[in-house]
């Protein structure tokens, strides 16, 4: 342990003796609250892995990883909206709808059920621009409507969610599909998904964790090393000191919403092929394990803060849970209330450490 | 900052304590509950034949399968899927709460 370790080590402990009682008091309080979250799943991962040794397996982790591959982009995306002190309900509806679409564009040939009957599927960048288009559009209008008429993105975002169910419903009926689940996906879609990146052992590890570890190193670059990112969380902090400091608010709101929206269309792509049968359920309630993951993972709802790391932290603890709790034996839709309760708890945790430093 | 979300609240730290605390025993107590309730429950779709009672399963066990019955009907097996293209494999650990349907011929 290097000197200047030990220094800083030795400066906080003497620091903390230093304090009087109330003060120690109130450290150990705060430090236990704004930690809660996190000792509550380490305890919940050791009684699991104690319970069913199954859960610390390669192919249980390498699950895990997979998972929160495949629900990082939606919660990049997502992330961006909180930090905007808002928030975006259209992320899952609009997942399910680029999925389909990316789905209906790349059906085997001969498909029986095929949607268009006559189209060969597409090349993949081809589709994978389209959903991004399609995704780029729904953040365009969500931000339009934030940024112009001052409207909370609550209300947009709900609006735009109902919106985007409609339209996939309706999207469904189109050519001989006739409202059924999208499936029989081409092989050059699902391998380029789904197909093995490396194993480990005998466990493949899926092509769609490199996309997402990709996505992730952009998205910090966005955010860390841009204009646009200093912009970003300039206005989350304090829209009105933002603007009199001369960063364009109207533009950056509207920017942030469209970044969204291109996340989601990526997601929509690899959920349609990860999946491989896509409905009009697809999606659905997606946002609320993307939202309750930036906030475990420090994207406070105080606005213009947040990290990464925090994201891919909050993404992967809350699979972990999730995953733990499959091998519990508890179905997915127990999992509805601890979803809530999770969300519940780390925005009172978020509230109090706001208060806390008021 | 300019508080975003927190902005108009007016609460005292130790009222924030309490509320904190107070959501974070319920999510202990769901989290106790909701495991206390496991057990994956695996229903049958018989489709027109005679009635199977759902069962209950484990993670990682195998369900056991009967076979239904129905009027100058041959049974072609239980299925993942509504359209019967997804044959469940007899011997498959269950992993998550599901519907089989019943194949008629």
């Amino acid at each position: 342990m290097s000197d200047k370790n030990e220094a800083a080590r030795v400066g906080k402990l003497s620091k903390f003796k230093t304090l009087n009682p109330s003060d120690k008091r109130r450290y150990v309080t705060d430090l236990l609250f704004n930690n809660a979250m996190f000792i509550i799943i380490a305890i919940a991962i050791i009684y699991i892995a104690i319970r069913v040794p199954a859960f610390l397996s390669l192919s249980s982790v390498v699950n895990i990883i997979s998972l929160t591959a495949a629900r990082m982009p939606i919660a990049l995306g997502i992330a961006g909206a909180i930090v905007l002190t808002g928030t975006d309900i259209s992320a899952g509806r609009c997942v399910g709808l680029t999925a389909c679409v990316a789905a209906s564009l790349l059906q085997i040939t001969g498909y029986s059920k095929k949607m268009f009957p006559d189209l060969d599927p597409l090349p993949l960048w081809s589709v994978l621009l389209i959903v991004m288009a399609i995704g780029a559009v729904v953040g365009l209008v969500n931000g339009f409507f934030v940024a112009k008429f001052k409207l909370h993105p609550f209300i947009v975002t709900l609006s735009t969610q109902l919106i985007l169910f409609g339209s996939v419903l309706m999207y469904l009926m189109i050519g001989s599909n006739n409202g059924q689940t999208l499936s029989g996906l081409d092989s050059s879609y699902t391998d380029f998904v789904r197909g093995t990146l490396f194993k480990i052992g005998t466990v493949a590890v899926p092509n769609y964790v490199l996309y997402s570890a990709i996505l992730t190193a952009i998205i910090w670059v966005i955010w860390n090393k841009t204009e646009f990112g200093k912009n970003m969380f300039a206005v989350g902090s304090n829209e009105e000191a933002a603007n009199v400091s001369g960063v364009n608010v109207f533009r950056t709101i509207i920017l942030v919403f469209v970044l969204a929206g291109i996340m989601y269309g990526i997601t929509g792509f690899i959920e349609g092929a990860r999946i491989a049968s896509c409905s009009a359920n697809t999606g659905l309630n997606y946002e609320s394990d993307a939202i309750a993951a930036c906030v475990i993972g420090g994207v406070s709802f105080v606005g213009g803060t947040g990290k990464i790391s925090g994201i891919v932290t909050g993404v992967f603890l809350l699979q972990i849970i999730f995953v733990g709790l499959n091998f519990l034996s508890v179905s997915a839709n127990m999992l509805y209330i601890i979803k809530g309760l999770i969300i519940l708890v780390a925005c009172a945790i978020d509230m109090r450490k706001y208060l806390a430093r008021k | 900052m300019s508080g975003g979300l927190y902005k108009n609240i007016k609460m005292s730290l130790k009222t924030a304590n309490v509320i904190t605390l107070g959501l974070i025993t319920a999510l202990i107590i769901a989290f106790v509950l909701v495991v206390k309730s496991g057990g994956f429950i695996v229903s049958f779709d018989v489709n027109g034949g005679t009635d199977i009672e759902p069962v209950r399963v484990m993670h990682g066990e195998q369900v056991i399968l009967k076979t239904p019955t129905k009027q100058g009907r041959a049974f072609k097996g239980w299925y993942i899927d509504e359209d019967c293209t997804i044959l469940w494999q007899e011997n498959s650990p269950v992993t998550e709460s599901m519907t089989l349907y019943a194949k008629w011929e």
